[in-house]
This record gives C-alpha cells, sequence and structure tokens, in this order.
C-alpha cells in the first residue's frame, strides 16, 4: 500500500484537538513554583479497547459504509455525514490486532509497526466509499497487491478533522480472508469500545494558595496514569476545570466527558518546559482568577498527540 | 566534537590571567529562545586574542573551535542534550597557547518542544551525530546524538517536503531542501539556511527542486531539480542536476536527456515520471557524481568536468551488470572503491526492503553481490532510505518511512536500534562525528 503515506500519519489515533498553537504557555519556566507536583498527586486509571474486526474478501475491492456510526468512541453524538471528515487505512504489517489494541492503550506504537496509510476525505454527501477510492498524495491503493491476508492487519480510522491519523473518531479493523466472500462492511457506533475507569478519589490533591501565584511545576513527576515511565516532552496543553457540587467520585463516572460538563473550564498550550502559571489560563467564560469553593477543581497535563485520549497527569486542586 | 575531559577538568577551576596580559571579561552565555539546546558564549578580551569555550556536562567534556580572534568573540555550544546542566569556561589563547581563562559559568539547557517525537533506542552501538529531515506532524531538520536524543531542530512551517539536511561547510549552521516530490514540484522550493542558534531562516530560491544535494569543495550546491522535456508520446517528466553558486546563481549541468533516451530507455513507472532522480553524492578524488535513478533502478556515474555519463549499474541502461539479485527503486547508496551499498527499497517484492552490497568491477563491467541484509521482522520503506558502511564493517541503515535507525554488525546483528513514535519518518541521513564541521 501507499506510496508517500505512512509518512504523515501523525500519532494521535484516538485524542482530538489541535496539535498547532499559536501561542506558548510556558512562561512560567521564569517563575518559582509554589505547587509542586508528584507521583502521589495522580490518578488512576485502567482502559482497554476493543476494535470490532469484519472480515472481508481478500485482494477485493470493499465498500466502507458508516450511516449507522451515530456515537464515537467515547459515546458522544455523531452525524455520520457532516462529522467525519477523513477516513484513514492503516497496515500493521507484524502486528495482531490483539497486540494493536494493546499498543493504543499503552501508548506504544511506533512508525515502524506500520507499513503503510491511505485515506478518503469525505465530501460530506455520502457515507459509503471503496477502498479503491482511497488515496494519499494522489497515489491510490492496488487492491489486490495491497488488500491481503498476508498483508497484516488493517485499521480504518474516521476522524475528525483532515490531518492524518488526528481526531479518531471510531475504529474499525478490516480483516480480509481469501475464504470470505464479504465485500461490504457497514460501521456501527464506536459507543462501548473503550472500557475505562479512572481513579480519582483516591489521589492526594493537591493544595493551591486561594489567591495567587499558582506556579506550577511537574517536572518531579515520573509516572502517567497507567503507572508507566510519563515522557514529560509530550505534554502540550494544561487544563483547569470546575464542577460545581461535584465530588471526584461523582466525576469518575463522568470521566471521559469532564471537558464537556465542567461549569468552568481553563487552558494554556504548551509548547514544552514543565511549569506553568495558571493565571495565564484562559477559557470560554475568561481568564481563570481564583479557586472557588462549592466543588471540584481538576488540574490536568493534557497530550494531544498521543493515541490514548487520557491526560497524562490529572488531580484535584484544593484551595488552601 | 571533541571530547576533552580529562583537561577540561584540569582548567574548569582556573580563572583570569595567567600573567600574559589579557584578560577575559564580561562573559554572558545564553541559551537559544528558538533551540532549547544551543548555548550562545559572548564575551570580550582586553587585547587582541584568539578563544573557546570549554564546556562539560555530566556525561563529558568538549570544547568549541578555537576563533580567528579579535576582542569581541562568539562561540556555539553544540551537542548539548535538553534539560542538561552545563558548566562552561571562555579560554584566551595567543600564539597557540592558552593564556587566560573567564569565569567559570552554569547554566542548564531547555526542554524539547513537545511536538517533536519521542525516540527509543536499543543497543549502544553508535558512534554519529546524525542530522536527518523528520517528516511528519512535525517536519525539519534535527539532529539526534548516538544516545538517540533530539540536540539540535528546527520546525520548517512552509508546507514543503525536506528529505536531505546538511551542516554548512563554514560550520555556521544547517542547510535544507524544502521541496515537493509528492505530486507536482514546487516552484517555491528552495534551500534554507539556518544559524545554530536557529535565529533566522534564509532562502536561496530553486525552482523544481527534489530529493537531494551535495556540496562541492568551492562551496558550490549542486542539487536535483525536475526537468520536463519532450518524450516520445508528449511531455515527460525527467531530472536536472543544477548548481548553486555560492553568490546564489543557478545553473543546470545536465539533464536526464544528456545521457538518456526517454524512447530507447522509458523507465518503468511511467505515471511517477521518466527517470525520477532521487540520490545524489559527490566523490571529490574523482570530481564526479553518482547520480542515483529510481525509474531505471539503476545508479549512474557522471563526470562533473566533461558531462560524460561514464558508467550506469543496475537495470534500465545499464553498462554494468549485476550478478546476484538486483536493487529495485532503490534509494540513498555509497560508493567506495569497488564497493557499492545500496537501500533497496523494493528488490524482495512485497512489503519488504532491504540492503545490498556489490563488488563493482567497472572494467569487467559487472557488480558481484557480496553482502546483503534484511531485518526480521521486516522493514518497509517505500521510498527514501539511506545506508553508510563503517570502517569496523558496520553498517547504518536508516529505514526512512517505519521511522527506524539501525546499526548493525557484518553478521547482520543490529548492535544499536532507534525508533521514532508513530507519526515520523526520516530523510536521507547526513552524518558527523563533530558538529563542528571546519574545525
Amino acid at each position: 500500500m501507499i506510496p508517500l503515506s505512512a509518512l504523515v500519519l501523525a500519532p494521535m489515533l484516538l485524542a482530538c484537538g489541535d496539535k498547532g498553537h499559536d501561542t506558548a504557555g510556558d512562561t512560567g519556566d521564569t517563575l518559582e513554583a509554589n505547587i509542586i507536583l508528584t507521583d502521589a498527586n495522580n490518578f488512576s486509571y485502567v482502559g482497554d479497547i476493543d476494535i470490532p474486526s469484519f472480515t472481508t474478501a481478500s485482494a477485493t475491492d470493499i465498500e466502507v459504509c458508516w450511516t449507522k456510526m451515530t456515537e464515537d468512541l467515547q459515546c458522544h453524538e455523531l452525524d455520520p455525514v457532516e462529522d467525519i471528515d477523513n477516513i484513514g487505512l492503516v497496515r500493521f504489517p507484524h502486528l495482531s490486532e490483539t497486540e494493536v489494541e494493546e499498543a493504543l492503550s499503552a501508548n506504544s506504537l511506533q512508525q515502524a509497526d506500520i507499513s503503510g496509510y491511505v485515506e478518503w476525505n469525505t465530501n460530506h454527501n455520502q457515507t459509503c466509499i471503496r477502498l479503491s477510492e482511497f488515496s494519499f498524495f494522489g497515489t491510490t491503493i492496488d487492491i489486490t497487491a495491497e488488500y491481503t491476508e498476508e498483508g497484516g492487519t488493517y485499521m480504518l480510522m474516521f476522524a475528525e478533522g483532515l490531518e492524518p491519523g488526528v481526531g479518531a473518531r471510531n475504529l474499525v479493523f478490516l480483516n480480509p480472508d481469501s475464504s470470505s466472500d464479504v465485500t461490504r462492511v457497514d460501521v456501527g457506533s464506536g459507543c462501548g469500545l473503550l472500557d475505562f475507569s479512572a481513579d480519582i478519589h483516591s489521589l492526594t490533591p493537591v493544595s493551591a494558595p486561594a489567591d495567587g501565584p499558582w506556579v506550577v511545576d511537574w517536572s518531579g513527576i515520573t509516572s502517567d496514569g497507567l503507572g508507566s515511565p510519563i515522557a514529560l516532552e509530550d505534554i502540550d496543553e494544561v487544563m483547569l476545570a470546575f464542577y460545581e457540587g461535584k465530588t471526584p467520585t461523582e466525576l469518575e463516572a463522568s470521566f471521559l466527558d469532564l471537558e464537556l460538563i465542567a461549569t468552568e473550564l481553563y487552558s494554556i498550550p504548551l509548547e514544552g518546559g514543565s511549569k506553568a502559571d495558571l493565571s495565564e489560563a484562559t477559557g470560554s467564560s475568561g481568564d481563570f482568577t481564583g479557586f472557588k469553593a462549592g466543588g471540584t477543581w481538576i488540574f490536568a497535563l493534557k497530550c494531544s498527540t498521543c493515541y490514548n485520549p487520557a491526560p497524562l497527569f490529572l488531580t484535584v486542586m484544593e484551595s488552601q | 566534537m571533541i571530547a576533552s575531559g580529562a583537561i577540561l577538568a584540569a582548567l574548569l577551576g582556573g580563572c583570569g590571567d595567567k600573567g600574559t596580559g589579557v584578560s577575559v571579561l564580561d562573559t554572558t552565555a545564553t541559551v537559544s529562545d528558538d533551540i532549547a539546546t544551543v548555548i550562545t558564549v559572548d564575551w570580550t578580551t582586553d587585547v587582541d586574542a584568539a578563544g573557546y569555550v570549554r564546556y562539560r556536562t555530566d556525561e563529558g567534556a568538549w570544547q568549541t573551535p578555537v576563533d580567528a580572534g579579535g576582542t569581541t568573540h562568539q562561540a556555539v555550544l553544540l551537542g548539548l542534550p535538553p534539560d542538561t546542566d552545563v558548566e562552561l569556561q571562555v579560554v584566551a589563547r595567543q600564539d597557540g597557547v592558552d593564556v587566560a581563562t573567564g569565569e567559570l559559568l552554569q547554566v542548564s539547557t531547555g526542554a524539547l518542544p513537545s511536538d517533536l517525537p519521542g525516540m527509543t533506542v536499543e543497543g549502544d552501538g553508535a558512534t554519529d551525530y546524525m542530522l536527518t529531515p523528520l517528516i511528519g506532524a512535525v517536519t525539519g531538520p534535527v539532529i539526534i546524538d548516538p544516545q538517540g536524543r533530539v540536540v539540535w531542530y528546527h520546525e520548517d512551517t512552509r508546507g514543503l517536503d525536506i528529505y536531505r539536511a546538511r551542516i554548512l561547510p563554514d560550520g555556521s549552521g544547517v542547510i535544507y531542501a524544502a521541496a515537493s516530490v509528492s505530486g507536482d514540484p514546487a516552484a517555491d522550493s528552495a534551500l534554507v539556511v539556518v544559524p545554530w542558534d536557529g535565529s533566522s531562516e534564509t532562502t536561496i530560491p530553486v525552482p523544481l527542486l527534489a530529493h537531494d544535494f551535495v556540496f562541492l569543495p568551492d562551496g558550490t550546491i549542486t542539487a536535483i531539480a525536475v526537468e520536463y522535456g519532450e518524450g516520445p508520446e508528449g511531455e515527460v517528466r525527467g531530472d536536472r542536476l543544477v548548481d548553486i553558486a555560492p553568490d546564489g546563481t543557478l545553473t543546470d549541468i545536465w539533464t536526464s536527456w544528456d545521457c538518456f533516451d526517454p524512447a530507447e530507455q522509458p523507465g518503468d513507472d511511467p505515471e511517477l515520471g521518466w527517470t525520477w532522480v532521487n540520490a545524489l553524492d559527490y566523490d571529490e578524488a574523482e570530481d564526479a557524481y553518482y547520480v542515483g535513478i529510481r525509474n531505471f533502478s539503476s545508479i549512474m556515474k557522471l563526470d562533473r568536468a566533461t558531462g560524460e555519463c561514464e558508467w550506469v549499474v543496475g537495470d534500465e541502461a545499464a553498462t554494468i551488470d549485476i550478478e546476484g539479485q538486483r536493487f529495485i527503486h532503490q534509494h540513498q547508496f555509497e560508493i567506495a572503491g569497488r564497493r557499492l551499498l545500496v537501500f533497496d527499497n523494493e528488490g524482495l517484492g512485497g512489503t519488504r526492503s532491504r540492503v545490498m552490497e556489490y563488488d563493482l568491477d567497472v572494467d569487467a563491467g559487472v557488480a558481484t553481490e557480496t553482502w546483503s541484509y534484511e531485518p526480521d521482522p521486516s522493514i518497509y520503506s517505500f521510498v527514501l532510505g539511506d545506508v553508510h558502511r563503517y570502517d569496523d564493517g558496520d553498517t547504518l541503515v536508516t529505514w526512512s518511512v517505519a521511522g527506524q535507525i539501525d546499526r548493525v554488525t557484518s553478521a547482520g546483528v543490529p548492535n544499536w536500534t532507534l525508533n521514532t513514535e508513530l507519526g515520523y519518518a526520516f530523510g536521507f541521513n547526513s552524518l558527523y562525528d563533530d558538529l563542528y564541521v571546519g574545525r
């Protein structure tokens, strides 16, 4: 498959968001931190993804339809016509479907794991397309040579946005099999594929002064929420959110919707560094001016280019 | 870079005039705003003197080249990892003798931008710095140290492809070709010069640039560019070599039509183009170019002085036959004496790439296979790819599209492997044992 394709398979298979930033928020590096984060402050979670697999004919043009795909991986509503901008097909030559799922969950996929990528930019009119229409930089897929049972594991990504590999709303495997005569795949809802359980009530909350400054330093964090070594250089956004009347335990049940249900939501885009000044956080309701009582404050360090949508770090902040 | 740990350790404690009348004054060390791993050191001396900077980290010690002398000085510290504490000291030199030292300064490099990819390394067999374009969500040249860390980077945002970068012969920074190889070539393609501190971009417009370029001894650059011309059934896409003189003057020195006829040698991928020249090397001793021609699955020797196409090894238009397995749609290669090392993208068929080595007997008109390497499990780089043979017999293989670089022994055993995270590929790989080129 796929001249000039795997070149730009961007790493964000699951996460949503804009990779580019016009502003850097790491000006906190010049300030003395008064809020020091440690591993004890971090949340923990377990998460698995169970991607459905469709067995189809091998070396045969397959029609892919997503008319019934009305919810995404996070069980958010989805308009299959309007909300899907790009469909990408990735081939993993040496990984099984289970291994791809495990690697997605563990954030451990490498470029060498794939051997091809083609895509189709939707026209927002139709919800069915043949693989033969997929291409990359004008190079189409040679179905008979590139879509075969010997080729490895094939995964379709239905994405919002046009950047390859970024903003996936749903995932399915295609399994070419020479004994199959299936030539059409109907992709359904993505809801239920993610089995995600977060614990944010057992962590040690972080104390923050009621009034500023709020310069946060996370250089001492060593593990992410999975307990894996954290890649601090991947952090590209600070999220600060307030949930009025909610406890941490109550928020766990809505973990995948934390950004949607926040009473107040602020963020700081980062280009690097390990400090941030929360007085620079801004949101739709204005600039962050201080911690208020009557609910739960969540501070998170996010990676928009990681395939796993979970924040690398998330904690509860309490006003002193 | 020259490791000089013992010398530095002995001298870092010293400071000031050694009774020679030279004083090092006003030393400042500044981490670049644009590249967090680059430190610029400025100082003055009260009298004319040459100078350099010694610097060390927990891992070793190095020094900058000795400057040309004067009273105002500047040096750039290179090869430093991110988030690293650095001790540095200016040394003044007269008549080849160190005569004074400045104050001992401590400074730390910063963090890498969060959108650079993570890299993992296995093994410790690497020895060189690798200057290679990153291609992916971030595109631009990076320098990777033998530990697999990015020690220099520059993001190019013009939206073109970048497949080759080199250190400038005067050691002042990096130059790369911003071109378009995927689809139509770009009229606004250019060579781009970036100083070590990343503070500027200087562009040299070269329309229709393609994959590769080389430096000649006089500073002239020869680059591959696209050339359209007549074919048997209309216009075809061939190639040319263009000289870019140090003053920016462009001169075409060769086109595909000078050596080949699209009617006689049509190539095997007409939808892509006719010749599709994709790799270029220069042999100073021979004053000759070696030109990789993808759609011929051949490599040509071109005499620079005469323009003569001396020989072609490979498949189409070949004057030197292959004995053994052929390479197909190859990219970069290395010719050293009679040894021809080739990154063979598609000779194995399917989705497997490999490295081929041949004994090149030009007089006998035969290239005999002597070695090959195919990783297990297989790796496929349908475009790009690079190879280099070390004196100890190891081979560095850049599996570009797979985002993997291996150093393998002659027995085919990897002793160093670097992988990027998903979403990033490498261009061609320019190797340096010392970032201070021209020292």
